[in-house]
This record gives C-alpha cells, structure tokens and sequence, in this order.
C-alpha cells in the first residue's frame, strides 16, 4: 500500500458527506435533506400521572399509553414522595391490568358452577336481596376503595339503608393506629410527614421492615449515606431483615415486648430527669388505664405515672425482651437526647397486634415526653399499607362505627351534621355501630338460626378469603349455608370469589378514575387512561346502580329530603345525568362529583382536602389545604406545629387543637405490659409470624400475575432460623408441615433466606393462595381497634414425613 | 486530528456509511499537510498493528489454560482442598497475572478501531435486551443468583462495572442507589425452584426499545432516542465497557454525551 492509495482510504471517511450533499444538490433542492425533526417523542405513547396502586406509600407513576394500552411505566420525577424512584412493583404496576384470566363478564352460582349473568340482572339481584332484609346486608371494602368509591359506599350504607354494617379491610391494616392517634391526641391521623426521613439524625423502626415493603421511603433515608448526611438506623425488630442489614443498631426482641420495651424508655427519661418538662407541662397530659380498661382511660397525675413506670427498668425489662440492659440503656439515651431529632416508623408490626392501641399510645408517649415532637424530623410516622387506608377509610370513614370527616355513628351532633350535608331526613343514619370486620364474617359463617344475622356480604376490592385471620371459622365456614349471599366485584379469581354467589367484574387503577390519599395526609388524584376489559366496569358505578334499582324497587332510603336520587348528578346545564346507566358513567366527572359532595364533611377536623380541580395539576396534596389570601391553596407538612398548619393560634407554638381534654394538649399514655394471647408451649412450639414480601402486594392476586414479580418471589416459604432447620433435619426447599390450634399447611422451607428469625421463630408470607397461611392464624384482637395479631401465635413445626 | 478535514462549506459526518466509502474520493477535495499525514499514517499504522493484535488474540480465555508454557505452569500455586484452606497462602497465580494484561488493555483502548455493527447486529442486542426487561425503560431484571439479603455485593461488580474476559457487569445507569433488589428481580431463589405456576400470567405487552434517533439534518448528531429517566449515564450500555459491542458508541473516547446528543423528553405528563 504506497503513501497515495493509504490517504484515498483515510480520506473515505471524512468526506462522505460531502459527497452525500453533493449528490443531494444535483438531485433538486429539499428533496433528499430530511424533515425537520418532530419532538423526541416514542411514537404513540401518550404520558399521563397515576399515583401507584400499591401501598400507602404514595409514589406518583407516569404511565405510558399506546393503542389502548398500558405498555411503559417510569417514576415521576415530579412527584415529592418518590422523587422519579419506583419500588420493582411498581415499575411493573403495568402487568396487573392485563392477567390472562381477568374477569370480564358477571356470572351468577347457579348449581354450584358460576355462569353468565347481564349486568342487569346481576344488580338486579343485589337490589332484591337486599330489599328482603336491608338490615341483613353487610358491605365490606377496603382501603383500595378509591375516596369516592368509599364515599358512595358509604352514603348507600349509612345514608341510605340506615345501616352501620360497612367496614373495611383496613380494619385488618391499621385500625390500631387510628385508635392510637385518637386517644392520644382527640383526632386521627399522622401529624408528620415523608419530609421527616431527610431531616432526622435517627430512625427508630418499632417491627417494621421498608427495606420491602415501604422501599422507596427507605431509598430516601439510605440514600442520605451516599449523599454524605448519614442517618443513624435503630432497628427494634423480631427478626434481621434487609432492614436490619442496613441499621446501625439491630435489637431482636421477644415478641409482644413491644410494650414493656416502650415503657423502659419512659422510665428512663422519668427516671433520669431528662424529659422535657417544658414541653410536657405546655402540651400534654397524663393518662392510664381504668378498670376495665377503655379506649379513653382516666387522668392520672404525673407523680402516678412515675409510679406506673417503676416496674420497667432496663434490668426488669431486660428478660421480659430479651434485649440487653445496655441495648435498652441506649433507646433511652437517644430519647434524652435533645440534640437529636428521631423519626420513629411502625406498620403492621405494631397495629396487627392484640395490644395495638396500647403499643400505638406508648410510642406517641415517648416522643411527647422527651419532647422529640413537632420539629421537622422529630416526630413519630405511622406508615399505612394500602393506597387509600389513609384517604377512604381513615377521612371518609367506612368503618362501622365512622361517619365522614372524622366523626362516629355514636354522636348524634355527628348524625345531623351528617344529615344535613347530605340533605337526608332527621334521623336517617343509625346510632348503632355495625359488625367490625371478625365479628361481620363471624355472623356471616353462623347459622342464621343460631344468631347469625349477617346474611348477605358485597365485598369490593379486596379479597377476604385468602386475607382474614383464622380463615376456616370466619370464611371457610359459608360454604355449608346455604341461605347465605356472598358478593364480590373482582378483577381475578381468588380465594373469595371462589365462595361467591355473583362474581361482578371490576375496573382497575387507570381503567378509571380515582382519588388515593397516602400516609402523610397527601390526597392523589388520577384520570382514566384505558377501557376496562370486556364488561368490567367501576365498583363506584356498581354501587351507585344497585342504589338506583333500589329506588325503582321503593327503597325509601334511596330518596334525599327533597325526594332525589342520594346519588343525583347534574350536568353542567343542569339537567339530571342517569349516571346509574353506564353508558352514561362517563358522561360527567362522577369522581369529581362525589368528592366535592365530601369535601365540606372534612372541615370540621380541619382535615379541608384540596378541591378536585387542584388534584388535577398536583402530584397530591397535603391537608389541611386552605386558600390563601392570593387565591393559591397551601398544604400542611406539619400538623399542629405553628407555621406549617394555618389552624394553629398565633404564638402557640404547637397546640392539639382536637385534645380529648380540650385543652390543647396531647395524652401521654400508660398502658402496661400485657402478655401475648397465645405463647408457645411444650406442644406448639415456635412463634409464626406472617407478612408480606417485597415483590408481592397483598394477597397477591394482582402482583402474583407479573412476570417479573413472580420469577423474584415464585412461592410462599417458611423461613426458618438455620439451627432450627438443622435440628429438624430440614435444608432448603424440604416441605415443613406447619400446625396450630385452627389449621395446618405444608410449605417449602427457606433457611437462608432473605431475613434470619432468630431460634424458636417461623415467617410465613401471606401472598400464595396455594398456602392459606391465615388458616392458622389467630383471630384475637385489639379490645378498641378490633384489629387482629397476625404477627404471633404459636405453631408446631416438622419435616414432612416426619412424625 | 487528521489533515483529511473537509473544507469549510462542507459538514462532517457523523460516522462512515458503507455507501458512501465505496465512493472514490477525488484529490482536489481533501486539503492536507506534509507533517500531518505523516502523523496520520503513523497514528493509523499503529492502530491497524492494534487491531490486528486483537484479532489475534481470542476473547475466549478458556483455551488459554491449555496454551500457557509448562514453564509457566510451574509457577501456578495448586489449588488447596478444603482441608488446606485454613493453612493455606493464598495469591494471585501466574494465569490470573497474564489476564489481567488483557484486561487494562480491552477497555482502555479507546481509539482501536472497532467494526461498525451490523443493523442485525444492532436488533439483536436490542432483543437481548428486551428479555430481561417488560418494557423500554424497566428495571432490568436479574439474571444471575444474588444474595437475598444485601446489595453489597450487587455494587461490588456493578457500582462501577466490571469485565472479565467476555463476561461484562454493566455499571448502574443511574445514580448510586444501594437497595437494589427494590427495583431489579431476582431469579427464583433455589430454596423455591420447585415452585411451579399458581396462577395465569398477565399478558402485558411493554413498549419497545426505540430504534434509532432522529438527526436533524444529514450528519446531525441523533437524538436520544429513549427516556433518560433513571439512564443518566449513557456510558453504562454505549461506552467501551458496555455489555453488548452492537450498542457500543462509535467515539467512545468522547464522555460528554448530551453535549451533542439531545436528550428526549419522552412526552411525559405535566
């Protein structure tokens, strides 16, 4: 190759273009330079913003829509909350609308086999049943109800059939929390916010585990470490997590010792002088139990609180927790620390417990005596499990003692004022609380003779066959009765439409709209982006067609004072939309409808949700959201905190202005240790605690279905501490039978799984329906919340095979 | 960099397309100096000698241990058996030290030349792609087993990417995040491989990778064709050290993308 003939070739390069263009010109100007270029678009996928449908953590979602289909997914980067970061479901929140086997058509048991029925006939038969005895009928929801969908639910129930029998899964989630937030400071809900994670020094975890199952809010906390403002991780936990792994201090205690744990903190503090008296003696009061003990209790003096915490010193503790004086010791000195700011977060680790209310009440103490209240991360944060336990049962209030906005069926002020936003006749709502969860399913699966006066269950959106606590006497038991009547509007089949005498196909997440409201008091708001498959259609809709076919059929309930419709809609000319007709549904903003009709009820504890039309332009709002005097509307980080919440007095500081002792002060509760219902023994030998795993939400009907998801998580497990498994003979993958006193289930064993229980403890997700887990667990519950202790019983273990 | 500059009026390409290479190019066209070419032709001799050497050199280090000289064999440490381990010294052996000569070599050579992928080369890797990941923009799922428990050993291959032989740990895309198994599937841990179906799967059909970006003109820098949410940095599937060579840059030496390369928005919702 000689110097000429190398440059030709080096020179082919570079100059291509100029041959390109010189072709181009000869060809006619324009005709071969190419267009333009269109935004940088993916062609065809239309964007628009969805809060997850997951869990109460409230991350926004863009989702990605072409041809009618959800096809991409990416966190929002707008959104607070998540800032742009998804959990691994909810990146593929996607997949859930599109299962091979959604239900797509009503059907009706006829025979025992389920078979097709019309639309018309199935809410046909919903109507009459319930018109054979209003009293009878039982609605159970969740806290996946979207806002309007439980507002609608609850305007039938209480509104219009005067009957209290409507209560939500959420019973089962965090109804000890609400009884913790109302007995300590006269009104429900968390007071703190998400902001909290970036500005603590500490991060207390009472049995919680975000490592799985709140991931994006403890990206936000791990994620401080690379980005050089480290938090200190204190992890009070039963067994080592991936949460675990991260903290700076892992504390395995017994379980139930919550309690006593609590207790010893605030002994220390009294005991050491090192609460914050100012804080103390401007904001709170001092509370125990009476006997019985009650919800509300009685004032004690501080000189019979000290007293009360004598018996919970770090050396008495020490053995009921299995924690060591010196892990105590240091709880207590991080409280008396007033330089540092503490977040303290639960979940389920402290509401599913038999002690829920009291173990709530202890936390929210410790904060409140040492002062760790009110200033940006320093506080405690209850965190919530589903995307509107917060927003639909906690605001609008579908339990079976609730009220919107915070009030109860018990108070007849609460009825009028109820009443009278409604525009119903005097006395329409019932006083008489309905059927808590257990006791509703409980009457459900007794005999009508034998005192079961719950005859007929419409359950929307959740699926209590595979979810309640002791499944064979509180659902597995209708099987045989036949006089019964279970309804279910699903997306998929599941352990409860398996039971079901009418299956009524449900939209999903953006096959409609919706409103969410997160744990931090943030209400979210989304549009329908795509169809629900074949005939599914909204569980709001279904609701407010039953209303209307009981109207025709004469129900007088169905009627306000004025003799409309409860659920009258107007357009905008004025004229009545037949929104109980769905090709009508969609012709006016139903959504918006309802919640405008709810947003007056959440004034009066100054819970004021954001208008609609202001949901619409925001990644959510946090209340209470009032308008300012420039018309811009302002939400609230910190409740009761002068500053952050506009209901606070000036010069006040922080005032409870919702205090149960009406004066502006919070309760610092005692509440003594109690031990667990049911220990183990010689003969059921381990603790069983369940839960949920990282990959699968809920009972996983909808997460069960991705791809991705399944591959990570394909099975439940029992997790068993290695030297239990040794001593058992068991290894990986072995089939152990797990027993208690009410069930018993085979299952694959995992011993080096992703979380280590220590010796004599067994961890089983809830997630599979092929291993009813809650077949075994216990149905006893909280004295106040009602809500059941998932999280220990006692259960003997073995090698299949084995005797 | 090299004389064969085109003249002012003239644009630069972006890259050499096999059409127009075929063209001749006419003298009078290319302006240049004495000294440069000289410099040019020894910069390009060099870089043919490099190329030349890896071809010579096969990726797979498999065979190697078959052609290493006895002498050199000697020198490798035999391996202990459990029973040593505790006694044993341990170090690196002779193999591994010839290795890692390869290894400063294969990605720092950035100015190599390198084949220009095929488009079926290109469609390819963007298939390969796809599988672990439901739509353009997912979290990729994990392809090989992990711990449960921690991501600490997650970011020892992937905080800053690794490559061994043909074997490539990508370097994450976005910013450090230390939960990983947050977003990013594990394989069916083995404890759980019995586990078999359950319930029907979704027929959830993601959005495909975007092909190509559009360039404003000819010779225009293409835009980013896909989302960068979460995919800031570029270098993790187009730099030298990337996973596929068909996705690989065609000037991994430049390390400031979006300088030139417009970022696309995606359309997201306001």
């Amino acid at each position: 190759m000689d110097r000429r003939e190398f440059l030709r070739l080096s020179a082919l390069a570079t100059a291509s273009a100029a041959i390109a263009r010189r072709v181009a010109a000869q060809e006619g100007p324009g005709k071969r330079l190419p267009q333009a270029p269109k935004p940088p678009e993916i062609p065809g996928v239309t964007w628009n913003k969805a809060p997850c449908r997951f869990c109460g953590t409230g991350c926004h979602v863009q989702v990605g829509v072409k041809d009618e289909r959800v096809v991409a997914v990416a966190g929002d980067a707008q959104a607070e909350v998540n800032k742009g970061l998804l959990c691994v479901k909810g990146y593929h929140v996607g997949g859930i609308l599109y299962g091979e086997d959604r239900l797509t058509q009503p059907m009706v048991r006829k025979n025992g086999e389920l078979e097709p029925i019309s639309w018309e006939g199935a809410i046909d038969l919903i109507a009459t049943n319930i018109m054979k005895a209003p009293e009878r009928f039982a609605f159970y929801g969740s806290g996946q109800w979207t806002i309007p969908e439980g507002f609608a639910a609850q305007k039938l129930m209480k509104g219009g059939l005067s009957n209290n029998h409507i209560d939500p899964n959420a019973r089962l989630c965090m109804a000890s929390a609400v009884t913790g937030f109302l007995s300590t400071y006269g009104v429900d809900e968390p007071a703190s916010c998400f902001d909290d994670l970036e500005a603590c020094d500490v991060t207390i975890l009472w049995g919680n585990n975000p490592a799985e199952m709140h991931p994006v809010l403890f990206s936000r906390l791990m994620d401080r470490r690379s980005l050089g403002n480290p938090v200190r991780l204190i992890d009070l936990t039963t067994r080592f997590t991936r949460s675990s792994e991260m903290a700076d201090e892992v504390m395995i205690f017994t379980p139930q010792s919550d309690l006593a744990i609590a207790n010893c903190i605030a002994q220390q503090l009294v005991a050491k002088d090192a609460y914050d008296k100012e804080f103390v003696r401007k904001h709170c009061n001092f509370r125990g139990d009476t006997s019985p003990p009650t919800l509300w209790g009685k004032e004690i003096s501080f000189e019979d609180y000290k007293k009360s915490l004598q018996d919970y010193t770090p050396e008495k503790v020490a053995p009921i927790s299995g924690l060591s004086v010196g892990q105590l010791t240091l709880l207590g000195d991080v409280f008396a620390d007033k330089t540092l700011r503490i977040v303290s977060l639960w979940c389920m680790g402290m509401n599913q417990h038999t002690q829920g209310t009291a173990i709530n009440n202890l936390v929210h103490a410790v904060h409140l005596l040492s002062g760790h209240w009110g200033k940006p991360g320093d506080g405690p944060q209850s965190l919530t499990g589903q995307p509107a336990a917060c927003g639909t049962v906690r605001e609008v209030g579908t339990l079976a003692h609730a009220l919107p906005g915070g009030r109860v069926v018990m108070n007849a002020g609460h009825r009028v004022e109820c009443e009278k936003l409604w525009n119903l006749p005097a006395g329409r709502i019932s006083k008489t609380p309905g059927h808590h969860t257990v006791k509703m399913f409980e009457k459900f699966c007794t005999p009508t003779d034998k005192g079961g006066d719950i005859g007929m269950i419409w359950v929307q959106v959740t699926n209590p066959g595979q979810t309640l606590p002791n499944l064979h006497k509180l659902f597995l038991a209708k099987k045989n009765l036949e006089d019964k009547f279970l309804v279910v509007s699903e997306v998929y089949p599941t352990k409860t439409t398996e039971l079901a005498d009418l299956v009524l196909p449900a939209a999903l997440w953006v096959e409609k709209n919706g409103i969410f409201g997160n744990s931090e008091r943030r209400t979210q708001q989304w549009f329908k982006m795509v169809e629900p498959p074949g005939q599914a259609r909204d569980d709001c809709w279904q609701t407010i067609a039953v209303a209307h076919r009981l109207l025709e059929l004469g129900h007088p309930g169905m009627k306000d004072k004025d003799g409309h419709f409860i659920f009258r809609t107007l357009d905008e000319a004025g004229r009545e939309v037949p929104i109980w007709k769905w090709e009508h549904y969609y012709s006016v903003n139903v959504d918006r409808r309802l919640y405008e009709e709810y947003r007056p009820f959440t004034h009066k504890k100054h819970k004021n949700v954001a208008p609609y039309d202001q949901l619409v332009t925001h990644r959510g709002l946090r209340w209470p959201v009032v308008e300012t005097k420039t018309g811009e509307w302002r939400e609230t980080r910190w409740r009761f905190v002068e500053g952050a919440d506009p209901f606070v007095e000036k010069g006040k500081g922080i005032q409870f202005y919702h205090s149960r002792t009406k004066d502006d002060k919070a309760l610092i509760w005692f509440r003594p240790y109690v031990p667990p219902p049911e220990s183990p023994d010689d003969e059921f030998t381990h603790w069983l605690c369940t839960g949920r795993v990282l990959e699968h939400w809920h009972s996983g009907t909808l997460t069960r279905r991705v791809t991705q998801l399944r591959r990570a998580a394909p099975a439940a497990y029992a997790e068993l501490n290695p030297e239990d498994a040794a001593a058992m003979g068991v290894s990986n993958g072995d089939l152990v039978v797990l027993e208690t006193r009410r069930g018993r289930i085979e299952i694959p064993a995992w011993v080096d799984g992703r979380a280590r229980p220590p010796r004599g403890t067994v961890f089983v997700p809830f997630f599979d329906e092929r291993v009813p887990i809650n077949e075994l667990t216990l149905d006893a519950h909280d004295p106040y919340s009602k809500q059941p202790d998932y999280k220990k019983c006692a259960v003997k273990i073995r090698k299949k095979g084995h005797a | 960099m090299s004389p064969e500059k085109p003249t002012a009026e003239e644009p630069t390409a972006e890259e050499p397309t096999a059409e127009a290479s075929a063209e001749p190019v006419p003298e009078e066209d290319v302006t240049r100096g004495e000294g440069a070419q000289i410099a040019a032709v020894v910069a390009l001799t060099l870089a043919l000698i490099g190329f030349a050497t890896g071809l010579a050199q096969p990726k797979l280090a498999a065979p190697r241990l078959r052609a290493v000289p006895s002498a050199v064999v000697t020198e490798v440490p035999q391996a202990p058996t459990y029973g040593q381990l505790p006694e044993a010294s341990l170090g690196p052996n002779a193999e591994w030290r010839s290795h890692l000569q390869d290894l400063a070599r294969t990605p720092g050579d950035l100015l190599a030349p390198r084949e220009v992928p095929s488009e079926a080369a290109k469609l390819r890797a963007l298939e390969v792609r796809a599988k672990r990941r439901a739509y353009s923009g997912a979290p990729p799922t994990i392809p090989h087993q992990v711990s449960a428990r921690s991501a600490a050993s997650c970011l020892s291959c992937h905080e800053t990417g690794l490559r061994i032989g043909d074997r490539v740990a990508s370097p994450m895309p976005h910013r450090l995040l230390v939960n990983c198994l947050q977003c990013h599937g594990a394989p069916p841990p083995r404890a759980l491989a019995a586990a078999k179906g359950g319930v029907k799967p979704s027929h959830f059909r993601g959005q495909a990778e975007p092909l190509r970006g559009k360039r404003a003109s000819l010779g225009a820098p293409p835009v980013i064709p896909h989302a960068t949410h979460m995919r800031e940095r570029c270098v993790s599937c187009h730099g030298p050290g990337a996973s596929s060579p068909a996705l690989q840059s065609s000037h991994p030496w430049r390390v400031n993308c979006r300088q030139c390369h417009a970022a696309s928005a995606a359309g997201f919702a306001k």
